[in-house]
């Protein structure tokens, strides 16, 4: 496994040199200017001037590359333009809080997902079926700011049981981080999950139809060996490498649905640190986004193999 | 017949798929037969016959799509056609076991084999400790719950199901048994993984094996231990054996009596050496003559039965008039058409054949092979000197030829036969041109042509053509069969306009044998001999002077496969091909080949003229491939 993952190393090294550069640079290309929009619109060229060299920002793009990529490396994040207070606490603050959101919904993908795919290829009644496939289009169809405001009128207006927004720390308050957690955690979960089941009902049933499975059969094991012994595990490798790129996508539509319900995330600060022109916060973002992407795929190649023996031993 | 009450009776099964449009097909009718305990019985029959089927339906185990008509399987008297789902259970491997025909799918790839087996074992091992013959089914739900279950599973612990598991494995034949429970399918090869489907089937004592086509993905040499060790089992252990197959000469080497089976009915049955001596029905007489003899020499014309077998759509359930045969049996009358023949007792077995019944037809001695009028061969076309190609997998390099020469002639034919991995295959692409050669020579028509500038590489891939083993893959389901053949003559500018194409593209179908009509129709409504003779005028429309022909005919059912390679044979006459034709069946290589190269891990360890080379080996790998090959006329004379 060891050697495996240093000869994945190089490549991940290379995505995450080419997307530093591909950050910087976009951010460079956005109009505006993070001195002007500190200073405020009415000050002088010369203060403007006097921040942008403060800021180091008069010298040429590549020393700045250099030097944002050189303090990277060495952990210092330093301190932010606009948004105030240190780089990397702001990060870190906003980090915690789209964990628990994007590892929520990861959670209830793969049980709703789960659920709908093996009720989808296995339920003997047709209307079964039927709902299956009717829930699973539904959820595709449907984006995440209308299902979060259809979720927040449901459960928090008309029945009163949860939330419309907010959040709550898992350390100080546990049921009630749960409590704020359930519905935005759901609204991000719901298109995976259709896409997750759909994925597995297709590999159940195609794995029900193997040679391997009426050998099985044949020989007397019972039915629900059949489908939890021999059909889900055949059919769970492409389910996680769908999984983890569904989980880049969960992070990704975390922006959206932190704004939804007042969830003080990563997204959130992505979207103040854009507006305010915050170099620093934006760069470190993304590359953070892009780093923790490129750890989710080894994980899923590392986990395709442990599930499929004939890819460890090549 | 004797006293003894039979352990397995079939009486009238009828088994029906639903199309998709919702029309019911009858893939089985009316099948009754008996097996006595320790007795082996044959079920041969072509694709579509209804053999498979009939071996599914006896435990229930058909598709979602199929279900039991009617009829009744009884198994020591007790009924399984109408039996609760979990009597069924019950019965699948610990009464009746199932052997299926491809061993590379048949197992779970991602389970152990050590797994696999104790999965078995534990679902029948309460039976068996109460020591009954079934009449108790199986519950699952009757263990003990929790730790309890855990520690004694069905009544056995995790180690006396292991040490069963070694049993069974070199009761099989695996080596290293107990090393080798822990590894995974993909660790053995074809022939061991059908060892070890066999041990899964006998992991529940079963009464009865039934093997579907158990030899049929192997190698000759494989096939041959496969079939001594079902031999073996059924004389060690008592085990009735129910063998299904499309090959004659498995059906002598291994069975006491023999069914078959033609259009989803049991057109005859009786003893092995009787029916395949003296066959009463025109289809098995037919079949038995398609069945090609090592000892056909070179240059004879193969015997085949006219058309193609019916397939299910064919059969339907309302419309069906008359014998399956009629349509194909070169004996048929008027009544054969309108009449549904029944089977009635014929000498020591049974006949479903009008005319065989009353007397009106005796079927005649084998005719004698037609020889074939062919020029002999001219100047050599085709030649490699020293090929070699190497393979990378992972760090460790694969020879795939290694120091291969040959020569082709114009209008000769060269056999090339040797087993899986052989790498007849390989050599096939490398003088297509499909896979560049690493070392040696190669020349067309003298001129070097090992690797090819541009201009030389469409000449040479103009010259060179390919026919495919597999009809159903090699042709794009998308595309009409006059796009398929237009394609070649697109490709290399062979045709002005599109009039010009659709007059050489009705040509080449008329020069296969099939209408110029096939050409706006797509591939899925063609039979697979029909197929491969689109194949081969996708292969001839660029007018190559080569055919390189890999495994053409292995896909074939027997009866058809006369009328594909003697199509070779006749265009290669017309057209002076010089033909490579490719594949592990001697009989047919002796046959259509001027010579023979026979490939033994990479090399060409013989060659020679056919006749000589099959009749004095001078290889001892070639004396085991003719000493491997079932040949059905000589095992019953033996």
């Amino acid at each position: 496994m060891t050697r495996y993952l240093l000869k994945r190393l190089p490549s991940a090294l290379l995505v995450l040199a080419l997307a530093s550069f591909v950050v910087f640079s976009i951010l460079r290309l956005i109009p505006g200017d993070p001195a002007s929009s500190l200073a405020g619109p009415d000050a002088s060229a010369e203060t403007v001037a006097a921040i942008r060299a403060r800021l180091g920002l008069d010298e040429p793009l590549f020393t700045q590359y250099a030097h944002w990529v050189g303090d990277l490396v060495r952990g210092d994040l330093g301190p932010s333009y606009a948004i105030g207070g240190d780089t990397a606490s702001l990060i870190g603050d906003g980090l915690a809080a789209t964990a628990q959101l994007t590892l929520g919904a990861l959670v209830l993908v793969v049980l709703i997902g789960g659920a709908l795919g093996i009720a989808g290829a296995t339920a003997r009644r047709g209307w079964v079926r039927g709902a299956v496939r009717a829930v699973t289009t539904g959820a595709l169809a449907v984006p995440p700011y209308v299902t979060g405001v259809l979720l927040v009128l449901v459960f928090a207006v008309a029945l009163g049981v949860l939330p419309p927004g907010g959040h709550a720390s898992f350390l100080d308050a546990p049921d009630l981080a749960v409590q704020y957690l359930l519905l935005p955690a759901l609204c991000l979960a719901l298109p995976s999950a259709a896409v997750l089941g759909r994925y597995l009902k297709d590999g159940i049933e195609h794995a029900l139809a193997e040679d391997y499975v009426r050998t099985a059969k044949a020989a007397g094991v019972a039915p629900r060996r059949l489908l939890w012994r021999h059909a889900v595990p055949n059919a769970l490798p492409p389910v996680v490498t769908l999984l983890g790129m569904q989980t880049g996508h969960l992070l990704g539509g975390a922006v959206l649905v932190e704004a939804i319900f007042a969830w003080p995330g990563l997204g959130r600060l992505a979207e103040q640190g854009l507006t305010r022109r915050d170099y620093p916060v934006v760069q470190d973002l993304l590359l953070l986004l892009v780093a923790v992407f490129v750890v989710v795929q080894l994980l899923t190649d590392l986990v395709y193999a442990w599930l499929d023996p004939r890819i460890r031993w090549e | 017949m004797t006293a003894e009450p039979a352990l397995l009776h079939v009486r009238d099964l009828n088994v029906e798929f639903t199309s998709p449009d919702g029309t019911p097909l009858r893939a089985v009718r009316d099948v009754s037969f008996t097996l006595r305990r320790g007795e082996t019985l044959a079920v041969v029959g072509e694709s579509g016959s209804g053999k498979s089927t009939t071996a599914l339906a006896l435990t229930r185990m058909l598709p979602g799509n199929g279900r039991i008509a009617g009829g009744e399987v009884r198994l020591d008297g007790a009924e399984l056609t109408s039996a609760p789902e979990e009597t069924l259970r019950a019965v699948r491997g610990s009464r009746i076991g199932m052997i299926f025909q491809d061993p590379m799918t048949s197992l779970n790839p991602v389970l152990t084999i050590g797994r696999q087996l104790d999965e078995v074992l534990r679902a029948h091992a309460p039976r068996k400790e109460r020591g009954e013959a079934g009449e108790q089914p199986h519950r699952g739900d009757s263990h003990p719950r929790g730790t309890e279950r855990r520690r004694r599973e069905g009544g056995t612990t995790r180690a006396a199901r292991r040490a069963r598991s070694v049993e069974l494995l070199s009761l099989v034949g695996i080596p290293e048994p107990e090393r080798r429970l822990d590894d995974h399918p993909h660790q053995f090869s074809g022939g061991q993984r059908q060892r070890i489907l066999i041990a899964l089937a006998l992991a529940g004592e079963p009464d009865l094996l039934v093997a579907d086509e158990p030899t049929t993905a192997l190698d000759a040499t494989v096939q041959e231990q496969i079939l001594d060790l079902l031999a073996d089992l059924g004389r060690t252990t008592g085990v009735a054996v129910l063998l299904i197959t499309h090959n004659m000469g498995v059906v002598a080497r291994s069975c006491e009596r023999v069914l078959v089976m033609y259009g989803g009915t049991v057109v005859e049955e009786g003893a092995t050496r009787d029916v395949l001596t003296r066959p009463r029905h025109p289809y098995t007489a037919g079949l038995l003559a398609a069945v090609p003899r090592l000892t056909s020499p070179s240059g004879t014309r193969l015997t085949g039965i006219p058309g193609s077998p019916p397939g299910l759509e064919l059969l339907g359930t309302a419309g069906h008039r008359g014998c399956a045969f009629a349509a194909r049996c070169t004996v048929a009358q008027e009544r054969c058409r309108t009449e549904v023949p029944v089977l009635v007792a014929a000498g020591a077995g049974r006949v479903a054949c009008g005319p065989a019944t009353d007397g009106t037809y005796t079927p005649v001695a084998l005719p004698e092979a037609e020889r074939i009028e062919r020029p002999a061969p001219g100047a050599v076309v085709l030649s490699a000197d020293g090929i070699r190609k190497t393979y990378r997998r992972g760090r460790r390099t694969f020879t795939a030829l290694d120091d291969v020469s040959l020569t082709l002639r114009a209008g000769e034919t060269l056999g090339i036969v040797g087993e899986s991995g052989s790498g007849k295959s390989t050599l096939a692409r490398v003088l297509a041109h499909a896979h560049p050669a690493d070392a040696g020579t190669l020349r067309l028509r003298g001129d070097d042509v090992t690797r090819p500038r541009r201009r030389a590489l469409h000449d040479v891939r103009r010259e060179v053509q390919m026919v495919f083993q597999d009809p159903y893959a090699s042709l794009n389901p998308r595309l009409t069969v006059g796009e398929i053949i237009a394609e070649p003559l697109i490709a290399f500018g062979l045709a002005a306009d599109r009039d010009e194409r659709e007059r050489r593209v009705a040509a080449l179908l008329g020069q296969v044998g099939l209408d110029p009509s096939a050409a706006d129709r797509r591939p899925r409504s063609f039979s697979g001999g029909q197929r491969q003779r689109i194949g081969i005028a996708r292969a001839l429309a660029p007018q190559p002077a080569v055919l390189i022909c890999d495994e053409p005919v292995s896909a074939l059912d027997v009866s058809v496969q006369a009328q594909i390679v003697n199509l070779l044979t006749d265009l290669q006459r017309d057209l002076g091909l010089a033909l490579v034709f490719i594949a592990h069946d001697l009989a047919v290589v002796r046959q259509v080949s001027h010579r023979i190269a026979v490939m033994h891990h990479g090399r060409i360890v013989e060659t020679g003229p056919a006749d000589a080379l099959c009749e004095s080996p001078e290889n001892p790998y070639t004396r085991a491939l003719l000493s491997a090959a079932p040949d059905p006329a000589v095992l019953v004379a033996a």
